[in-house]
């Protein structure tokens, strides 16, 4: 009973810290001299530098994403089923980004770049241009992909784990499936879950970074954000909103596939129970 | 007033704003350990007369000590290596390294400190690795009671 009682302060509490800056935003951007009026929405919104902006992050995002999971699937499975010996030293690697903090990686990244110049007179010096192109920086794609991979592999890790990989295939092998049928029908199906919980997770990482971006002097979603607010304060602050309704989805997406793997889960436990 | 002297842009404001993504961490590394707690413990706790209290003080809180203390520890690796907030919120105001990394990276203060930008940065990876031993144990630790 006291439980109860203690529950709803607490809650109300955190409710309280947790909506009052969103509802001061949100008045905020409608607040203007002649009243409530939602121009920053309908006007600011549409404005070349949100779309280009959004569009790069996205962009950027699912270019991150689609590199992460060439990267992680193949290694993740392969050390799953032929070499369970490296498993340990995978680990460490994919984790590796959560002890190097992004502004120390970028350090490093900008003095890499810093080399362009020594390099000017060979053809490596096209390949960096490509790298710092300011509409699509690959750079940015390959540092996103390595700050992604405590996500993946944690995610690809836990999802593995919950099936028996190494007998699934075995059977189908022993059925007289082709190696490619296998993996294709067999493995990708039981992995679709946990590759779609990593991808959501790094999307989000990537669409709210902020950091390495700025300081290496690209201008995606979350940079523009901050720069437009120098000059248009009140836009700025709507595009914070909108970015909030982003993740919320796309953390929504997360939770609703999450929740389909633990009622598959549990499910399975009734049945051999 | 007290309003007046109410700003955000200070340190007090900067550990306010951390709350924001310190909470949900906190929850997630700690949830766990909570749903570890069995409700059979706290069943022969009052069989044996303890009250409630007596049952945190002697069984809960000493079970859920590994894992409080480890999501304490990912707590201050995390404030320690953020950057944006800080660089947004209060910019060049609070003196923190991440932020004196990015100014040496930009050459916002002086040019050419591109060497003191990457010494730096070794230090937070020090101070990263030091988290990561003291956090990786806890977390064994805790995990004692889960299974």
């Amino acid at each position: 009973m006291a439980r109860m009682t203690s529950r709803g302060p607490v809650l109300g509490i955190a409710a309280l810290y947790f909506l009052v800056p969103v509802a001061a935003s949100l008045w905020f951007t409608i607040d203007s001299p002649d009243g409530i009026g939602f121009d920053v929405y309908s006007k600011g919104l549409g404005s070349e530098g949100l779309t280009t902006s959004l569009l790069r992050s996205v962009s950027i995002g699912l270019a991150t994403v689609a590199l992460g999971l060439l990267l992680m699937v193949p290694t993740t499975v392969a050390v799953a089923l032929r070499l369970p010996k490296l498993r340990r030293i995978v680990e460490i690697l994919c984790m590796m980004p959560l002890v190097v903090p992004p502004i120390a990686l970028v350090a490093g990244v900008a003095t890499v770049l810093s080399w362009q110049q020594d390099l000017a007179t060979t053809p490596l010096y096209g390949t960096f241009q490509a790298l710092i192109d300011r509409d699509f920086p690959l750079i940015l794609v390959i540092v996103y992909t390595v700050m992604s991979l405590p996500f993946l592999y944690r995610s690809l890790d836990a999802g593995l784990r919950s099936v028996d990989l190494r007998t699934l295939v075995e059977a189908a092998r022993s059925l007289g499936a082709s190696r490619t049928q296998t993996l294709l029908q067999v493995v990708a199906p039981n992995l679709r879950q946990a590759v779609m919980g990593g991808a959501v997770l790094s999307l989000a990482m990537v669409l709210g970074e902020y950091s390495v971006a700025s300081v290496l002097g690209f201008e995606p979603f979350a940079v523009w954000m901050v720069n437009v607010g120098d000059s248009e304060a009140q836009l700025s602050v709507a595009a914070a909103m909108l970015s909030l309704l982003l993740t919320w989805g796309l953390l929504l997406l997360l939770t609703a596939l999450a929740g389909g793997r633990t009622r598959k889960t549990q499910s399975r436990r009734k049945t051999t129970s | 007033m007290w309003a007046e002297k109410l700003t955000v842009y200070t340190f007090t404001g900067l550990v306010l704003a951390y709350l924001y993504f310190m909470v949900p961490l906190m929850v997630v590394t700690v949830l766990p350990a909570f749903d570890g707690l069995r409700s059979q413990w706290r069943e022969a706790a009052a069989s044996c007369g303890a009250t409630r209290g007596q049952f945190w003080r002697h069984i809960g809180i000493p079970v859920l000590t590994p894992s409080l203390l480890g999501g304490a520890v990912l707590m201050f690796g995390t404030a320690f290596a953020s950057h944006a907030t800080a660089a947004v919120l209060v910019g060049g105001s609070v003196q923190l390294i991440t932020i004196q990394i990015a100014n040496a990276l930009n050459g916002n203060v002086l040019a050419g400190q591109e060497n003191l930008a990457l010494a730096m940065s070794l230090n937070m990876v020090l101070v990263a690795l030091l988290v990561m031993a003291v956090q990786i144990p806890l977390q064994r630790r805790s995990a004692r009671w889960l299974g």
